[in-house]
């Protein structure tokens, strides 16, 4: 082996590199053909399948190679978490640690090499089958946009050196392999539980909580998720999101050279007698234990109280909390001994548990009372009783959302009602953000400045689609006494109800929009149906949804306009000929 | 050379070194013994830049060897449990030192492979501990190191090879090479070490040229028709004294000549020195200073 690189400098590093790379060979081979055995064979094999399948001559490939790319990216980020742990084995064994740390190679320069070395043979499969999707891509078979490949691949490599830096993190501050995959694992898969066990805390105690993107929180828990995540995006819609945007590629790249800083600054004082034992820094334990405690202290608090924040949470939760990091004592240290060095980790969870449901309770951010400033708002929407609003007026809907904020009920009493009109804030600020609220306001709480408000969004909403409907027809149906009903109403007719409708509307008081009693058996729903539909449009329009103030038409006398314009079409004699 | 200051390595609560304090001339074979836990393999791995020192100084040409490539390449250790990679051969070990190893020679490797009769191409796990002790010194005496610390050297070789190996360290301190032997097997660093050092409990006892040592230290054997008491020989520096009937036997530090001159004065039959052995040498001081098996029974 030719020891003499540039200009005849021998050197020791770049050896250490070509002899890893050597001795990672088997582990590529197979690897590789793994990875050719998923593409180009198998993909070249699906492909055959699926045009006998949908008898078609040409498939869209990007059906199939979501998929693939998708276990390939794991399967590669996986290899090269195991080559890691493969080259990086010197520091768990004692002879090992001794014959690598008597080497004239600086701990920098063989944390480099062992790294990259590592990197590089996981790049090969990763080529390979990138190669296979390429080739099968240019199949007159096969319709297929060869730069999103590419671009899949290069993303690919790009977040498996992300990834592989981190998981490297958990090498360097271990003594012994066991240890270190039970820290990766509880790190790894610890956070994004303890982001859904907040968000889900959040969703249930605080008022005007949407719904939570948990992808979105949890793709910043670890750059594993950050990857899948981002990489998935980009698979669904790889016209659309650009996976090398500034926004994702400059923090990644810093990112990655924080962690590869780190991981050489501890790996230079790594205490080489710790090989062996459990963890080669004091200070891995104490956050792998305070995780470990963290969720815990979630679970049993959950499984007493459902997570609301009362005692049922609090005493369990720390029994919990106390039990998880015992544990997590028990087993790194295998057996009782030093089982008070728990204290720390159980300490320090018990402080952010606290700190984080203090936080929701007293509502520390402001989220409940939280109304966007109207010259931040580009525009609104407001979805009530599944009427789509979107306010014009952007001050009545501020308005509405303040009378909805000023009056919320108390959080004891959130639990208690059932009966509620639910009404979902969409902001479009001017900064491009979106800020969404979702209430459930109990009929107790009713009042006629928010009836107003309703009202006048309401017809206004309903006046502006009607002048905006470009068709001819109008649809009904519904059920009513049991008995669905469907039929088309002429223009004039159709308009009638819809012009009856909102005269009504705008008579009704508060007791008329609020309703006690909730009679959802009978529902009736005016559509407009466009005869003349562009392609790509909808065909349909939706203006009344008369189950959203749920009583029976038969019964109810309050809206006359609309009872009278509904007893001038025959309905049951018309649905009967339609069944007929 | 080789130079501790006040060098200090703890491990948890344990001192391993206590604030010890010596040189390794160049050019010399220094013999480091101790009892166990004494810290000999401790200092090995702070001299080869294994350790990191918790306090004071460990200086190789007056640079600290740890995490320092250019003095590390001066430096090769073995220590007790040698490392080979997984399934490999000599062959293979030959090609892995030859990349690491600036000054590695083949041709010292081919030498050394026919003075120990081993199977170049057998995987070296399969070997015995002596064949495999006798791989790890082929394989470090090759990379011609101008340091070589060799933690426990004679484990696990037969009295032939153990001369075979003095032969060879000695020809590679006469080719500039300093040598650094950590043993219990005291007799064969008596024959080839010119300086020793003892540790106990991670202090110095004793660092010194072994002949100084010889001379510093003196086993007497006295006949006597009466046995003075104990405190007559108040007057000399005993580390060790026991009676046997009329006879006396000895061991005293000092000049040879005030020894026996104060011992004549009490009127023995009969008075002999005998050199001491440095185990003798070594078990003596070790006495002194508590560590002793009629202690530990």
């Amino acid at each position: 082996m030719t020891q003499k690189i540039f200009c005849n400098k021998f050197c020791p590093t770049f050896n250490m590199l070509l002899f890893t790379l050597r001795k990672n060979l088997g582990f590529t081979a197979v690897a590789t053909v793994l990875a050719l055995i998923l593409s180009p064979f198998y993909m070249m094999n699906l492909v055959e399948n699926q045009l006998e399948y949908y008898v078609t001559e040409k498939l869209n490939f990007q059906e199939i190679f979501f998929p693939a790319a998708i276990i390939l990216a794991i399967g590669a980020t996986l290899f090269l978490v195991i080559l890691l742990y493969i080259n990086f084995s010197f520091l768990f064994s004692k002879s090992a640690s001794d014959a690598f740390h008597s080497m004239p190679i600086s701990r920098t320069k063989m944390l480099l090499s062992r790294f990259f070395a590592s990197y590089i043979s996981s790049l090969v499969p990763v080529i390979a089958a990138y190669i296979g999707f390429v080739a099968v891509s240019f199949s007159p078979s096969v319709e297929a946009n060869v730069s999103a490949i590419i671009v899949a691949g290069l993303f690919t490599v790009f977040m498996m050196l992300f990834c592989g830096a981190f998981a490297l993190l958990f090498i360097i501050t271990a003594g012994t392999v066991f240890d270190s995959v039970v820290a990766f694992a509880a790190l790894n898969v610890g956070l994004p539980v303890i982001v859904a066990l907040i968000c889900s805390m959040c969703e249930d105690n605080l008022y005007g909580v949407a719904s939570i993107d948990y992808v979105y929180a949890w793709q910043y828990t670890s750059p594993f998720t950050f990857s899948l995540i981002k990489f998935l995006a980009f698979l669904e819609e790889p016209l659309l999101v650009n996976p090398f945007a500034w926004g994702t590629t400059v923090p990644v790249i810093l990112l990655t050279a924080v962690i590869m800083i780190v991981s050489i600054l501890l790996y230079r004082r790594r205490k080489c007698e710790t090989a062996g034992t459990a963890y080669a820094y004091r200070f891995v334990p104490v956050i792998i234990g305070t995780v470990v405690s963290v969720i815990c202290y979630f679970i049993l608090g959950a499984i007493f109280a459902n997570d609301r924040l009362e005692i049922s949470f609090w005493i369990p939760g720390v029994i919990g909390a106390v039990l998880g990091a015992v544990i997590y004592n028990i087993v790194i240290n295998r057996g009782f001994k030093n089982i008070k060095r728990a204290v720390a980790p159980v300490s320090i969870a018990l402080v952010f548990i606290f700190t984080v449901t203090a936080g929701i309770s007293l509502d520390v951010f402001g989220f409940e009372d939280y109304v966007p400033e109207k010259s931040d708002i580009a525009n609104v929407n407001v979805n009530y009783r599944g009427m789509s609003m979107n306010f014009d007026d952007i001050e009545l809907a501020t308005d509405l959302h303040k009378l909805i904020v000023r009056d919320k009920p108390e959080r004891s009493y959130r639990e208690t009602y059932s009966d509620y009109e639910y009404f979902h804030y969409t902001y479009t600020l001017r900064s491009g953000e979106t800020v969404e609220r979702r209430y459930f306001v109990p009929f107790t709480f009713a009042t006629a400045e928010k009836a107003e408000i309703i009202k006048t969004e309401l017809t206004n909403e309903l006046e502006r689609q009607f002048e905006e409907y470009g068709g001819n027809e109008f649809s009904l149906d519904g059920n009513v006494g049991g008995e669905y009903i469907n039929v088309m109403l002429s223009h004039a007719e159709g308009e009638n109800l819809v012009r009856s409708y909102i005269t009504d509307l705008k008579n009704a008081d508060t007791r008329q929009l609020f309703r006690e009693e909730y009679n959802s058996i009978d529902t009736l729903h005016i559509y407009g149906s466009w005869a003349n539909a562009k392609p790509d449009e909808y065909d349909y329009k939706s203006f009344v949804s008369y189950s959203s103030f749920s009583f029976s038409f038969r019964n109810d006398k309050e809206y006359v306009n609309f009872q009278r314009a509904l007893s001038e079409i025959d309905i049951e004699a018309r649905n009967r000929a339609v069944e007929k | 050379m080789i130079k501790a200051i006040n060098l200090t390595k703890k491990f948890a609560e344990k001192c391993a070194l206590d604030n010890v304090s010596f040189e390794i001339p160049e050019g010399s074979i220094y013999g480091l013994v101790g009892s166990n836990g004494s810290g000999k393999s401790t200092f090995m791995r702070l001299i080869s830049g294994v350790y990191m020192a918790d306090g004071g100084e460990i200086l190789v040409d007056n640079e600290n060897p740890f995490d320092n490539s250019l003095i590390k390449s001066k430096i090769c250790y073995l220590p007790d449990t040698p490392y080979f990679i997984h399934q490999s051969n000599l062959n293979e070990m030959m090609r892995f030192y030859k990349m690491i190893y600036k000054d590695f020679s083949t041709e010292r490797f081919e030498q050394l492979l026919k003075i120990f009769p081993l199977d170049r191409r057998a995987r070296i796990s399969t070997m015995s501990k002596g064949m495999q002790r006798q791989a790890a010194l082929i394989l470090s005496i090759s990379t011609k190191p101008k340091y070589l610390l060799l933690d426990e050297a004679f484990d696990g070789l037969d009295p032939i090879m153990r001369k075979v190996l003095k032969s060879l360290l000695a020809e590679g301190v006469s080719d500039g090479m300093t040598a650094v032997i950590a043993s219990h097997n005291l007799r064969d660093l008596d024959e080839l070490c010119d300086t020793v050092g003892i540790l106990h409990n991670g202090k110095v006892l004793l660092n010194d040229d072994i002949e100084n040592l010889r001379q510093g230290i003196h086993k007497i054997q006295a006949v006597f028709n009466m046995v003075p008491d104990i405190s007559a020989f108040d007057g000399l520096d005993i580390m060790n004294i026991e009676k046997s009937g009329s006879v006396v036997q000895l061991v005293a530090r000092g000049n040879e000549t005030e020894i026996k001159e104060y011992i004549a004065r009490l009127l023995p039959q009969f008075l002999e020195i005998i050199p001491p052995s440095f185990e003798e040498i070594f078990m003596y001081e070790l006495e002194v200073n508590g560590y002793d098996a009629k202690n530990i029974l």
